[in-house]
């Protein structure tokens, strides 16, 4: 109980948050905590972008979405969180690539997670770029 | 005389004998040329696996809650579930997955346990590597697409005998667009539903 009402109780401050308009809140919230999350493990040339580009996946690739796109290791690694809707709550799909090769497999991404908030979404692009074995060694 | 005569007689049976054990030897041989050929010219042509096929397991990083049900059910608690509990977001950050398929008997009660089905079977059964280490998979090599059959452009699938067209025994040049023996599930399901209305009619009456 005692976590139930703190999570109500951290809810309006975070709600007002997510609430904002779709690119306020990633350019001025996610893209900076992204950032220093990514920067606190090592990461020191990340070029974050948001721009609506076409799917860099081949088959796709006509579909224009939001996407964030990130790139570091002198740009030959990037990642890209992609999204379907211009909503943080809609369709989002991760593709990856290493080498300045082009990303070629569609993952989804927090797909199975009701809550989007700026923390989770932080969370799941870490553990993804971790999971990549780009943060640290296996 | 009767001496030579019983000699010949003896010699005259001895090689009907050795001939009827010749040809209870060959028809053996010779029985193969009636049965079904069942060669496939691997790596040229392989065998469609079937539906169920329990091959290589494919995992996807993104769904995984870190539950660690799969190496519950594991015989031998073998998947490899490296997480750390995140105290800003409560949750369970999943750092590195692995399956070690040197020693998976590919079972699939993980895969039939998995509650966020993050993980599935694949029809990929060419595990072959020079050193056992190397079957030990992590999450970045469980989630490549598979290899299928049916895709590579080098390959020639065949299909196995229950998938053939009625009266057919051989997977080997099958005409383009023949299909198996029976129907589909689908097509039973769709006449079960246009023979329902009708099933009803005759019941009213």
């Amino acid at each position: 109980m005692p976590e139930e009402k703190k999570a109500a109780a951290a809810k309006p401050k975070k709600e007002k948050l997510e609430d904002k308009p779709f690119q306020e809140f990633i350019t001025e919230h996610l893209l900076p905590a992204i950032n220093a999350t990514l920067g606190k493990v090592g990461i020191n040339d990340l070029d974050l972008t948001f721009n609506k580009e076409p799917l860099p996946v081949a088959g796709v690739s006509d579909v224009d979405c939001w996407q964030i796109i990130g790139k570091f290791n002198g740009a030959q690694r990037q990642f890209r969180i992609g999204f379907l809707k211009e909503d943080i709550k809609g369709q989002k799909f991760f593709c990856c690539a290493d080498n300045g090769a082009q990303p070629s497999l569609l993952e989804s991404f927090m797909i199975d997670e009701r809550r989007v908030t700026l923390d989770l979404i932080v969370l799941y692009t870490v553990q993804r770029l971790n999971g990549q074995k780009w943060l640290t060694a296996n | 005389m009767m001496k030579f005569l019983k000699q010949v007689i003896d010699y005259t049976k001895e090689a009907g004998q050795a001939a009827k054990y010749i040809g209870q030897g060959l028809s053996v041989t010779f029985d193969h040329m009636s049965r079904r050929p069942v060669t496939v010219q691997y790596p040229y042509e392989k065998l469609i696996p079937s539906e169920r096929f329990r091959g290589r397991i494919h995992f996807e990083f993104d769904k995984c809650i870190s539950c660690e049900v799969c190496v519950r059910v594991c015989p031998i608690n073998l998947p490899v579930v490296d997480w750390e509990f995140d105290r800003e977001t409560k949750k369970k950050k999943l750092n590195h997955y692995s399956i070690d398929f040197g020693v998976c008997i590919f079972c699939g009660n993980c895969v039939e346990y998995c509650p966020t089905n993050c993980l599935s079977m694949t029809e990929e059964y060419e595990l072959s590597t020079y050193d056992r280490h190397e079957l030990n998979y992590d999450n970045v090599a469980l989630g490549r697409l598979p290899y299928k059959v049916t895709q590579d452009p080098m390959v020639t699938p065949i299909r196995e005998l229950g998938y053939l067209p009625k009266g057919v025994v051989s997977g080997h040049d099958l005409p383009a667009g023949s299909r198996g023996a029976g129907k589909l599930p689908e097509e039973i399901l769709a006449q079960m539903e246009s023979d329902a209305p009708k099933e009803e009619a005759k019941a009213a009456e």
